[in-house]
């Protein structure tokens, strides 16, 4: 075996989550009533649209989820010698821009450092001038006269490639469409072209083809140019940008996670049961918000720094401590901000409680636990929802603050919090490098954007109460 | 010159590509010093005509043709600056709902002065005497205190009260009341009605009164439209129209009213009925009540201090007894806020009773552990009054109707409650499919229907009704009373009707009575109370009921 594959513990969690998003999509498709909303999503341009891309950096993960050590050398016939490294899969996808560092800033797609240099010109003197990048551009004789045309170049072929594949996969889908419907490929054709398919499929094939292209340019012009430049050490911020979707989306969703069930489980009991269950709850949440969550958070980083420094044997690699350490800020993260959406739910069940549907329930001697999963629950999802979406961006975000105190995640992890960290003096430099914030400016933002916009269109499709359009 | 010419006005609502005409090409005048009745059920666009005449139609609806004439002017080609200074100075708006329509934080005196100087270039201290006057004028009890306090101090009728003198500050020529008296409780609906009457005459204005209710409109004014669907199908002088409505809706109209005539004669049909079928075993009525409530209490503790202690309490229900009969029909009449319905839900255990008993079947409910209770919530169900938020809006129709019988475990296959389901929604008159749909798809009326197919889904001996049909347009009225009749025939439940409307309680029960703050002051069959009632309260209800 020329590999050996390893879990870290939150690539565990992630691959669990995907297992049981599968899952709820198989239960889902069994069911129509249940299917019936989420169909509408799919039938919503923006729904599917914003769908996609999130998929998009959900693959990115998840590819960036498979890890394992490579083998550096083979010491014996039987016995192979593997790596202390950690790397992923996507880190394979990316390896000349993993591994082709820099001396320190270079612009985007430039051929020349950022940072003048001493060195030797071709008539032995020395001189200060910017070196020529080890790597970005380094097949240019040229580079001032060649780099444009090589660009457009490598760009439009790998435009060209891009759709051509993209045409194909498609025209493949659709045929197989045609074939199950006993539709003409023509007529199915011209219908999506004039967007009067059921579910948006010219949106589709338009977003797919801007992914493919997006995607297939930018590790073309990876190969030889680094497309967002590089930072401080050198490290292409492209490869960087693409690592930190990884942390981005972990912070979002193990936090949301560990969240999300006190919060409703808590609001819900509280507000449902009142009297002294209500006063517990609320004596536990107020207590926490009276504590300032930067210091909780830090004292908890800090002990698990010292607990590590302490046990440094029980961890094989940097990488499996950088984990552990995502694991517990999204712990301690999700810990510290339950109480907010908590007492949302708990006034709303107050609300809830009072009405008749519940008290008719309770004249059929409906079980209090019925009634809390079947009446009161359902109700408050729509908060529910809505106050996850904006909890994602405020966790991305508050990973950016926590990075700032060096109480976030580990420093050798990507992510874009410690990007934005290091921009903060890179801001300060003449002629401003902005590049790393750009880029994890970039990134964050789409995640964000569609995050919300999908939230919007399934909170509409959940609620049975609004009226569509098309009716 | 008539005051108000509406001719031709149709409005539509766009939506999403299409328009949909909700009023359609009506005309009518109204002259100064005249009452107008517009008369119809919801949905019939009358709020809509009131709404396009002021010119406040939601910006989804507009006039789409019609001239709209006051004292000459027409209204439709003014600015929109122009026509605010028509608003209020001589068009002035009294909408339904007292409690929404005043600001909470600013005190009467505030608001009626406002209007006052808005209209009139006076002090403020003249603007605040003439407050006090209009206060006087509408009836206040205190005008001198009143001023001074906020909209939640006073009753509703004294809101309503409120509102009318607000729109009479700016002594209009016109007045819109958009269903001023639906909120209110029937004695202070009279009052109202009787205020509206006489402020008219005094300043001479034209009175353009919207409502569904025919009861009222009868005493009220002087010619009456009738619309359906937007279109004006009716229009002529009260008396004429009383004698011999013309158009088949308004006939329609005027006999879903629930009376106690139409009662007889259902009574007679019915008795026809059984005359023919085998003589009814009364061997049940020999058992005794099925109901037996004695010295009922409720009292709701009002807290304070640092330990929320009970200070003090607000009896809900005090010392209520009755017996209600298997397969008879029990009327709480009272007023809002009397404690009519806390009696049902103490009854059903639904709230804790400080004293008395409730014998159910000859088992007292309060001394029965949680699981007894449970065996017998299958014979005590109840339907409530708002069929918006007695229906879980998340949960499948089907699954609201199954409910009930999986807690209880009536029926123990899937297949058989299945069956029963289909049974249920067709004798409540439902479509079959209706199993997979969710609530808000249904109308009001229907969804009080599914209400009733729930309780009905457990086979319950006694069904507390709590004012089902209040929330209700007439004729839907008549439907859900009259199913509710005919499911009594068919299964011979009880029924505890809990109301305020008279016309209701004449129409379907066999015995009333009469609440008033926490107490039944009478009780006996509805013939008598309706006929000779004893005790001054009842007779003061049944006086302020407007009859046809």
């Amino acid at each position: 075996m020329s590999i050996q594959p390893t879990f870290l513990i939150t690539d565990l969690l992630f691959f669990a989550l995907t297992i049981s998003l599968i899952a709820f999509v198989f239960v889902v498709r069994k069911r129509p009533h249940l299917s019936r909303p989420w169909s509408q999503v799919l039938k919503s341009t923006t729904g599917s649209v914003s769908l996609m891309i999130l998929l998009f950096y959900y693959a990115i993960a998840l590819v960036d989820s498979v890890h394992f050590h490579p083998r550096v050398a083979q010491a014996t016939e039987s016995q192979y010698q593997y790596s202390s490294e950690v790397h992923s899969l996507l880190d394979v996808l990316m390896t000349p821009m993993r591994s082709r560092m820099e001396k320190t800033f270079s612009a985007p797609l430039a051929t020349h450092s950022f940072a003048k240099e001493m060195m030797q010109n071709e008539a032995g003197q020395l001189q200060r001038d910017y070196p020529r990048l080890n790597y970005g551009g380094a097949h240019l004789a040229q580079p001032e006269d060649q780099k444009a045309a090589d660009i457009i170049s490598i760009s439009l072929q790998a435009s060209a490639q891009a759709l051509f594949y993209w045409a194909l996969i498609w025209l493949f889908m659709l045929w197989l469409y045609s074939q199950r419907n006993n539709q003409g490929l023509a007529t199915l054709l011209a219908n999506v072209l004039k967007a009067k398919t059921t579910y948006p499929l010219r949106a589709i094939a338009i977003t797919s083809a801007v992914l493919m292209l997006l995607t297939v340019v930018s590790m073309q012009l990876g190969q030889h140019y680094h497309l967002f430049g590089t930072d401080k050490v050198g490290q292409d911020v492209f490869y960087q940008a693409v690592k930190s979707v990884r942390t981005g989306i972990l912070i979002g969703v193990l936090t949301t996670l560990i969240t999300l069930p006190l919060a409703i489980l808590l609001g819900a009991l509280a507000g449902f049961f009142r009297g002294w269950v209500d006063d517990v709850i609320q004596y536990i949440y107020t207590t926490l918000n009276s504590i300032p969550h930067v210091l909780l958070i830090a004292a908890a980083v800090l002990l698990l720094q010292v607990y590590m420094s302490g046990h440094a044997d029980d961890f094989d690699s940097l990488t499996e401590r950088a984990d552990l350490r995502l694991l517990f800020l999204c712990l301690i993260l999700g810990i510290t901000s339950w109480t907010g959406l908590c007492r949302l739910l708990r006034a709303e069940t107050f609300k809830l409680r009072e009405m008749e549907y519940i008290q008719a329930a309770e004249a059929f001697g409906v079980s209090k636990f019925k009634i809390l999963m079947r009446h009161v629950m359902p109700n408050f999802m729509h908060i529910v929802i809505i106050s996850v979406v904006l909890d994602f961006s405020g966790l991305v975000l508050a990973e950016a603050v926590l990075s700032y105190i060096n109480i976030g995640v580990d420093p050798s992890m990507n992510s874009w919090g410690n990007m934005i960290n290091q921009a903060r003096l890179e801001m300060a430099r003449d002629p401003i490098v902005w590049w790393s914030l750009s880029a994890a400016f970039v990134f964050m933002f789409t995640l964000v954007l569609f995050a919300n916009l999908f939230a919007d269109v399934v909170r509409d499709a959940l609620d049975p109460r609004v009226v569509r359009g098309e009716q | 010159m008539s005051l108000l010419i509406v001719n031709g006005l149709s409005t539509e609502i766009r939506g999403r590509g299409e328009s949909n005409l909700v009023v359609r090409d009506i005309s009518f005048r109204v002259e100064r010093g005249e009452t107008l009745a517009l008369v119809g059920e919801s949905g019939s666009g009358k709020s809509m005509t009131a709404l396009s005449i002021a010119r406040l139609l939601p910006p989804a609806a507009q006039v789409s043709a019609g001239e709209i004439k006051l004292s000459g002017r027409d209204l439709m080609q003014i600015s929109e600056r122009e026509m605010r200074d028509v608003r209020g100075s001589k068009i002035a708006m009294i909408f339904q709902e007292p409690m929404n329509s005043l600001n909470p934080v600013l005190t009467i005196g505030d608001q009626i002065a406002e209007c006052v100087r808005r209209h009139q270039s006076v002090t403020r201290s003249a603007a605040r005497q003439q407050s006090i006057e209009l206060l006087a004028a509408v009836g206040l009890p205190v005008p001198q205190r009143n001023i001074d306090e906020y909209p939640h101090q006073l009753s509703g009728g004294m809101r309503q009260r409120v509102m009318i003198a607000i729109a009479l500050a700016a002594q209009p020529d016109l007045l819109i009341a958009d269903e001023p008296t639906t909120a209110l409780d029937v004695t202070i609906q009279a009052q109202v009605l009787d205020l509206l009457k006489d402020l008219q005459s005094q300043f001479n204005m034209g009175l353009l009164f919207i409502t569904h209710d025919l009861a009222v409109v009868k005493q009220t004014v002087d010619r009456i439209a009738v619309m359906h669907q937007g279109e004006l199908v009716e229009h002529g002088t009260n008396e004429a129209f009383f004698a011999s409505p013309k158009h088949a809706y308004s006939r329609a109209l005027l006999a879903a009213i629930p009376t106690a005539q139409k009662r007889l004669q259902r009574d007679l049909e019915q008795d026809a009925k059984r005359v023919s079928a085998v003589a009814q075993p009364e061997a049940e009525d020999a058992a005794g009540p099925i109901l037996s409530v004695r010295n009922l209490q409720v009292h709701f503790p009002i807290r304070g201090g640092v330990f929320r202690r009970a200070v003090d309490y607000v009896r809900a229900v005090d010392d209520v007894s009755f017996d209600l009969h298997a397969g008879k029909t029990l009327a709480l009449v009272g007023e809002s806020g009397c404690g009519k319905t806390t009696v049902g839900k103490a009854i059903l255990q639904l709230l804790k009773s400080n004293q008395g008993s409730v014998q159910f079947q000859q088992r007292d409910l309060q001394t029965l552990g949680n699981e007894d209770l449970r065996k017998i919530r299958q014979d005590l169900q109840i339907v409530f009054q708002d069929p918006y938020s007695s229906l879980n809006p998340r949960m499948l129709v089907g699954d609201i109707l199954e409910e009930g019988m999986t807690a209880l475990a009536v029926l123990k296959t899937t297949q058989d409650r299945k069956r029963k389901i289909k049974l249920l929604l067709d004798q409540v008159g439902l479509p079959a499919d209706s199993v997979l749909r969710y609530p808000h798809e249904f109308s009001g009326g229907q969804r009080q229907r599914i209400s009733i197919a729930r309780a009905l889904a457990v086979e319950p001996k006694l069904i507390v009704c709590d004012e089902p049909t209040s929330a209700l347009d007439v004729s839907v009225q008549a439907q859900v009373l009259n199913l509710l009749i005919d499911l009594q025939e068919e299964l011979g439940m009880s029924y505890l009707f809990i109301t305020h409307d008279m016309a209701v309680v004449s129409y379907l029960a066999d015995e009333v009575a009469v609440m008033h703050q926490g107490q039944i002051v009478e009780q006996g069959p509805t013939e008598q109370i309706l006929l000779q009632p004893q005790h001054h309260y009842t007779q003061k209800l049944l006086a302020a009921v407007p009859s046809l």
